[in-house]
C-alpha cells in the first residue's frame, strides 16, 4: 500500500529475492505465496512510482505470516515514467494482449482540454478511433459495442460524455486499468473484442484530502475522507460549465450539460484481508440544440455495486460482487427528419470468484456469474411504426482457471461457460468458450506468447450502417433465430528489452468472426429478416518500442490490421477498417517540475462510401402503378459499393506543458496544451446531399489547473 | 541546452506533416448511368416506358439545380421472344410542378402484354451506354369464388365472408374489391367506383379508419381468401347516404386480383423502407433490375371477377 495514504496498490509486484521467486498482487493489492519452507528471506515488493522496498521475513514452519508493505511514492523527478501500459507486474509476463495503465499514465497523453482514459488508451497498438470528437474506440477490428467496460465490477452501457468526446471515467478516481485487447482469460464475458476493467482507487486513510479542478469543459471537485481506522469515503463530481469548446469541436451550437459524480465507500477489517467497498457512479448527459432542426439528446448511466473481498481459509481468497447497472438514452427529434428513439438497458447480478492459491505458485480460479438483464428500446422506423422491443432473461456464466509455471513456462488455462446457452438456449457444446494462454522465456527477459481464447455477445448496438456518423446507438439482444455473436482469437507474440532501457514487443493476431450480426442485404420486405449472422475476420501485427531514461521517455505504437466482415455473397471493410496506424509519444523533463510532452498521431484513411449520383426515384405514389408514368419521384443519392473508398490519412501533433507546484500544503498542476499544432484538416464527415465538408479539431490551445491538498 | 536534444523529433515530425492537406471528395468521379422506369400492364394496350439518364449528385433537385435529364439520343426497344415493338413519343402531363416545370418526355408502346411472357427492354444511348432488363408477365391466376352469389343478398353481409381461392403465380399479389354504381345527376346516369376496404380498424378516440388492401407477399401457390362482407355493406351505405338526393342504382361488385413479378415487387418493397411496420432498420437502401442501370422494368397483370348484382338490390331506386 502507499505509505502515505495507506491506498492499495494493485498489481504490485513482491518476490522472494533467494531464491528468487515472485508473485504479482491481486487487484485489491492482495498477494499470497505458498508453500515456502521455513527460513529466512529477503522479500521485496515494487510498483511503478514507487520506492522499492525490501523486508526480512521469518517463515516457521506451518505459520502463515503476513508481509504489508508500504511503499513510499518517489519523488516525481526521480520517477522513470513507464509510458502506458509498460507496466511491471507478473500479470503481462503471463498474459499475451493485457496492458495495464496507471494513473500517471493516463495523464501522459496531451490532452484537448480533459485528460481522458479513453484517449490514453488509444495510443496502444491496435486501438482504432474513427474521429477526435469521440472516444468511443476499435480494439483489433472490433464494434465498438464489443468492449466490455468494467468498473469495480460493474458494467457501464453509456460510457461516454458529450457524445464520446471523453468517457465518464474520471482520472482521479481509477488506480488502475487493464485492457485486454484479444485473447483474454475466463472470467470476462459477453463481449468479442475486448475488456476494458478500471479499479477505482480507495480514499486516503491518513488525512481527508481535497482536490479541485477547472477546464474549458467542465469543473471538479474530489473528496476523501477518513471516517474511522476502518472506514473511509471518496466522492468526486465533475460538471459542465461551458459548451463554448464543443462548438469549436463540433462546429455547430449545441448547448450540452453533463455531471458525473462518483463515491466508494471502503471498510478494511482489520484480519483476514478482508474489505468491503460500495461505489456508485451516476452520470447525465443532455444535449439540447438550440436549432429545432437538430434533434436533442439525453443519456444516463446509473450504477452501483458492493464488493467484498476477504481471505476466507489459508489459501483461499474469495471475492464476491453484487452490482447494478442502469442505462437509458433518449433522442427527441424535434423538428428533425430523425425519427424518436429510446434506449435501456438494466442489468442487476453478483458475480462469485474464488482463488486458491496452490504449490508452486499455482492459482486456481473457480467463478460464478449470474445477470438479471432487460433490454428495451423504443424506435420510429422508415414506415413510421413505433418498436417496442424488449427483452428480459437470466444469464449466468461460470469459468475455472488455472495459472501455473514450470521453470521457464508459465500457462493460464481455463474455460469460460454460458450457462444459458446450456440450459436454455440448447447450444451444448457452443457454449463452452476454452481460452488459453502460454509464456515461454526464451532468452533472458524475451518471452514468447500464444493466446487463443472463445468468445460470444448476446447484446448489441445498433445503427444506421450507411450512417458516416452515429450518436445514437440502440442496445438490444441478438434478434431472435439468430446465433449469438461468436469469435475466435489468436495470438502469438514476442517481447523483451533491447538495451536494458528500450522494451519492446510484437504480436501477430487473427481474428475469426464466426457468428456476427449484419444487415439482411436481400431484405425486401416483411417475411424478410433485418438482421442475419454474417462472418469476419481481423488480423494484423502490432509492435511498440519503449525507451525510457530520467530525462526523456519515448514511446512508439504501430499497427497494420485487415478487418473485412461477410455478409451474404458480400464482403466489405467496415467503416474502422484502418491498414496503417502509428503513434509516437515524447515525454521530456525541461526542469524539476516542468515537463513537455509531444504525441503525434497518424493512420491511414477509414473506409466510407461514395455517392456516386443521384436520381429521381419513382415511388409509384398509389400502389396500382397505372398512372406511375405521371410522378416526379423523389431525389435518391445512389451510393456506391460499401466502404469502399478510404479518407484521406489523418494525422496531428499534439504538445502539452506541464508545470507542477506547491504552495502552503497543497500542490498544483498547471497545463498548457494545443491540440493540432500544425492545425492539419483531417475530414470528420460529408454531408452526402450537400458535400459539405466538416473536419475534425483544429488547432486548439487550452489550458488546465489542478490544486490538490 | 536540454531543449536540442529534442530537435531530430521535431524536425523529423516536421517534415513528414506540414504541407500535407489531402484533399477528399465524398463523390466518386460521375458516371451517368440510364435510368429506366417501364411497368408492363396486362389491362392497357399502351404501355410507358420512361428513360432518364442519373445525375451529378452534387446537384440538387430540391433546390431546382439538377436538369432534368432526358435521354435525347436513346433508342429503346421492347420485345418478346418473336416481336419488337416500336416506341413513339409522348407527353405526360406533370401533376407536381414544384421541381421540374416541363411535362414529363417518355416513350409509349401499343401493346398489350401477354400472361406468362418475357420481354426484354433495351436502351440504348451514344453518350451513356446500353442498359438491358428483362421481365416475366406473370401467368393468368385462377380464381374461384365459390359463394359468389351471395353477393346478391345483402341482408346476409354483416354474417358473411366471401370466401376467395386464388392461384397466384407471382411473388406478389393484391386482392380488391371494388363496388361499382350509377347516379343520376342533371338527367345524365353517371358511373362511379368506390374501392371497397379490407377492413376498419378503429382508432385510440373510438372512430374507424377504413384500410384498404395492399400487397402481400405469394408465390406459386394456393391462397385461401377471405373478405367480410360488412365493409361492402358498410361502402353501400356510405354511396346511398352520399347520394342520398339522387336515383342512385348499384350495378355490380368486382373482385381484382393483381399479380406483381418479382422485380416490381422488390422496387415497390424497398422504396418503401421494406414496407414493414417491425422493421428496426433505418437504411434506405435501392433496387434495381436494370443491368448496369438504374430504375425497374417490371410487369403485374389484372384479373377480374364481376357480380352483376340484381336490378332490385337494395336501395336501387
Amino acid at each position: 500500500m502507499d505509505s502515505t495514504t495507506k491506498a492499495r496498490l494493485p498489481f504490485a509486484t513482491v518476490q522472494i529475492l533467494e531464491p528468487s521467486r515472485g508473485v504479482s498482487a491481486n487487484v485489491d493489492g492482495f498477494y499470497l505465496i505458498p508453500g515456502v519452507p521455513s527460513g529466512i528471506y529477503d522479500v521485496a515488493a515494487s510498483y511503478v512510482g514507487y520506492e522499492r522496498k525490501i523486508k526480512r521475513v521469518t517463515i516457521q514452519a506451518g505459520k502463515a505470516v503476513t508481509v504489508d508493505f508500504d511503499l513510499a511514492q518517489q519523488p516525481l523527478e526521480q520517477q522513470e515514467v513507464t509510458i502506458i501500459g509498460n507496466a511491471l507486474s507478473k500479470v503481462q509476463q503471463q498474459n499475451v494482449s493485457v496492458h495495464l495503465i496507471q494513473q500517471s499514465d493516463i495523464r501522459l497523453v496531451p490532452v484537448a482540454v480533459q485528460e481522458d482514459v479513453f484517449r490514453s488508451l488509444q495510443i496502444l497498438p491496435g486501438i482504432v478511433s474513427t474521429s477526435d470528437v469521440t472516444s468511443q474506440f476499435h480494439v483489433r477490428g472490433g464494434a465498438g459495442d464489443q468492449n466490455l467496460i468494467l468498473l469495480d465490477g460493474m458494467r457501464i452501457f453509456g460510457p461516454y460524455h458529450a457524445l464520446g468526446l471523453f468517457s465518464v471515467f474520471d482520472t482521479d478516481i481509477i488506480q488502475t486499468t487493464e485492457l485486454y485487447a484479444g485473447a483474454y482469460p475466463p472470467g470476462f464475458g459477453g463481449r468479442l473484442s475486448s475488456v476494458v476493467n478500471f479499479s477505482a482507487r480507495d480514499a486516503r486513510r491518513d488525512r481527508v484530502g481535497v482536490k479541485a479542478s477547472a477546464n474549458l469543459l467542465s469543473s471538479k471537485l474530489l473528496a476523501e475522507v477518513p471516517l474511522s481506522d476502518n472506514l473511509r469515503v471518496l466522492v468526486n463530481g465533475r460538471s459542465s460549465i461551458s459548451s463554448d469548446a464543443y462548438r469549436k469541436f463540433l462546429k455547430t451550437d449545441i448547448p450540452l450539460s453533463f455531471y458525473d459524480a462518483f463515491t466508494r465507500l471502503t471498510w478494511e477489517g482489520d484480519e483476514s484481508h478482508t474489505r468491503v467497498n460500495l461505489q456508485s457512479l451516476f452520470t447525465d448527459d443532455v444535449l439540447k440544440s438550440s436549432n429545432p432542426d437538430e434533434p436533442d439528446y439525453g443519456w444516463k448511466n446509473k450504477a452501483v455495486g458492493v464488493s467484498a473481498s476477504s481471505l476466507l481459509q489459508d489459501r483461499l481468497f474469495m471475492k464476491v460482487d453484487v452490482f447494478s447497472s442502469t442505462y437509458e438514452a433518449q433522442r427527441t427529434p424535434k423538428l428533425s427528419t430523425a425519427t424518436p428513439a429510446t434506449t435501456s438497458v438494466e442489468e442487476a447480478g453478483m458475480r462469485i470468484n474464488a482463488t486458491v492459491y496452490g504449490e508452486s505458485d499455482n492459482l486456481y480460479n473457480i467463478g460464478f456469474e449470474m445477470l438479471f438483464l432487460t433490454v428495451e428500446a423504443q424506435l420510429v422506423n422508415l414506415e413510421g411504426a413505433s418498436q417496442q422491443l424488449s427483452s428480459h432473461g437470466v444469464e449466468g456464466s461460470a469459468w475455472f482457471r488455472v495459472q501455473s509455471s514450470w521453470d521457464e513456462l508459465k500457462t493460464d488455462i481455463g474455460v469460460h461457460t454460458d450457462l444459458a446457452g446450456i440450459l436454455t438456449e440448447g447450444r451444448g457444446l457452443e457454449s463452452f468458450e476454452p481460452r488459453f494462454s502460454l509464456s515461454y522465456a526464451v532468452v533472458s527477459d524475451w518471452r514468447f506468447k500464444l493466446a487463443y481464447g472463445r468468445f460470444s455477445q448476446k447484446i448489441l448496438t445498433i445503427n444506421n450502417e450507411d450512417d458516416l456518423i452515429s450518436v445514437f446507438d440502440t442496445w438490444i439482444h441478438v434478434p431472435e433465430g439468430l446465433k449469438p455473436e461468436q469469435a475466435d482469437h489468436y495470438v502469438a507474440g514476442l517481447d523483451g528489452t533491447l538495451f536494458e532501457s528500450i522494451g519492446t514487443g510484437t504480436q501477430v493476431y487473427y481474428k475469426s468472426y464466426n457468428s456476427i450480426v449484419v444487415y439482411n442485404r436481400d431484405k425486401v420486405g416483411t417475411g424478410d429478416a433485418d438482421y442475419i449472422n454474417g462472418t469476419g475476420e481481423s488480423y494484423g501485427v502490432e509492435t511498440l518500442l519503449r525507451y525510457g531514461s530520467k530525462d526523456i521517455n519515448l514511446y512508439g505504437a504501430y499497427t497494420l490490421s485487415w478487418t473485412t466482415l461477410k455478409t451474404g455473397g458480400f464482403t466489405y471493410h467496415p467503416r474502422y477498417d484502418r491498414r496503417h496506424s502509428l503513434n509516437l509519444l515524447a515525454r521530456y523533463s525541461l526542469a524539476e517540475n516542468v515537463h513537455l510532452t509531444a504525441r503525434w498521431e497518424f493512420g491511414s484513411g477509414l473506409p466510407f462510401t461514395q455517392a456516386i449520383g443521384a436520381y429521381n426515384r419513382l415511388e409509384f405514389g398509389s400502389l396500382y402503378p397505372d398512372d406511375y408514368g405521371a410522378e416526379t419521384g423523389v431525389p435518391y443519392t445512389v451510393l456506391g459499393d460499401k466502404n469502399a473508398a478510404r479518407l484521406p490519412t489523418y494525422h496531428r501533433l499534439d504538445v502539452s506543458l506541464g508545470y507542477r507546484f506547491g504552495f502552503f500544503g497543497t500542490e498544483g498542476n498547471l497545463g498548457l496544451h494545443v491540440i493540432n499544432l500544425y492545425d492539419r484538416k483531417n475530414p470528420f464527415y460529408f454531408d452526402r446531399r450537400t458535400g459539405r465538408r466538416v473536419d475534425m479539431l483544429p488547432f486548439f490551445p487550452s489550458a488546465t489547473l489542478q490544486i490538490s491538498y | 541546452m536540454k531543449l536540442l536534444k529534442l530537435t531530430p523529433l521535431f524536425v523529423l515530425v516536421v517534415i513528414l506533416l506540414v504541407g500535407c492537406d489531402d484533399s477528399v471528395n465524398p463523390y466518386a468521379p460521375f458516371e451517368p448511368r440510364i435510368t429506366v422506369f417501364a411497368i408492363l400492364n396486362t389491362s392497357t394496350a399502351t404501355q410507358v416506358v420512361r428513360a432518364y439518364s442519373s445525375f451529378d449528385p452534387t446537384l440538387d433537385p430540391n433546390g431546382g439545380t439538377a436538369p432534368d435529364t432526358l435521354l435525347n439520343d436513346a433508342v429503346i426497344t421492347l420485345s418478346d421472344q418473336n416481336t419488337s415493338y416500336a416506341l413513339r413519343d409522348t407527353t405526360i402531363f406533370r401533376s407536381d410542378l414544384s421541381n421540374y416545370k416541363g411535362d414529363i418526355a417518355a416513350k409509349v408502346a401499343s401493346l398489350t402484354p401477354a400472361f406468362g411472357r418475357s420481354y426484354t427492354l433495351t436502351v440504348q444511348s451514344g453518350s451513356k451506354g446500353t442498359v438491358t432488363s428483362t421481365t416475366t408477365v406473370p401467368p393468368r391466376a385462377i380464381i374461384s369464388i365459390p359463394f359468389l352469389f351471395s353477393l346478391s343478398n345483402p341482408l346476409a353481409y354483416d354474417v358473411t365472408n366471401l370466401g376467395i381461392y386464388v392461384q397466384t403465380f407471382s411473388k406478389g399479389y393484391v386482392l380488391r374489391m371494388l363496388l361499382e354504381y350509377e347516379v343520376l345527376i342533371n338527367g345524365i346516369w353517371l358511373p362511379y367506383q368506390d374501392e371497397v376496404p379490407k377492413s376498419f380498424v378503429v382508432q385510440s378516440d373510438g372512430t374507424s379508419l377504413p384500410s384498404y388492401a395492399a400487397l402481400d407477399l405469394s408465390g406459386e401457390k394456393l391462397l385461401v381468401l377471405s373478405w367480410p362482407l360488412k365493409t361492402l355493406a358498410t361502402t353501400i351505405t356510405a354511396a346511398v347516404q352520399q347520394y342520398n338526393a339522387y336515383h342512385l342504382t348499384f350495378k355490380r361488385v368486382v373482385i381484382e386480383v393483381r399479380q406483381y413479378e418479382e422485380h416490381l415487387y422488390n422496387y415497390y418493397q424497398i422504396v418503401r423502407g421494406f414496407r414493414d411496420a417491425r422493421t428496426i432498420r433505418t437504411d434506405a437502401p435501392d433496387y434495381t433490375n436494370v443491368e448496369g442501370g438504374l430504375g425497374v422494368f417490371g410487369a403485374f397483370t389484372v384479373e377480374r371477377v364481376v357480380f352483376d348484382l340484381p336490378p332490385d338490390f337494395i336501395s336501387n331506386k
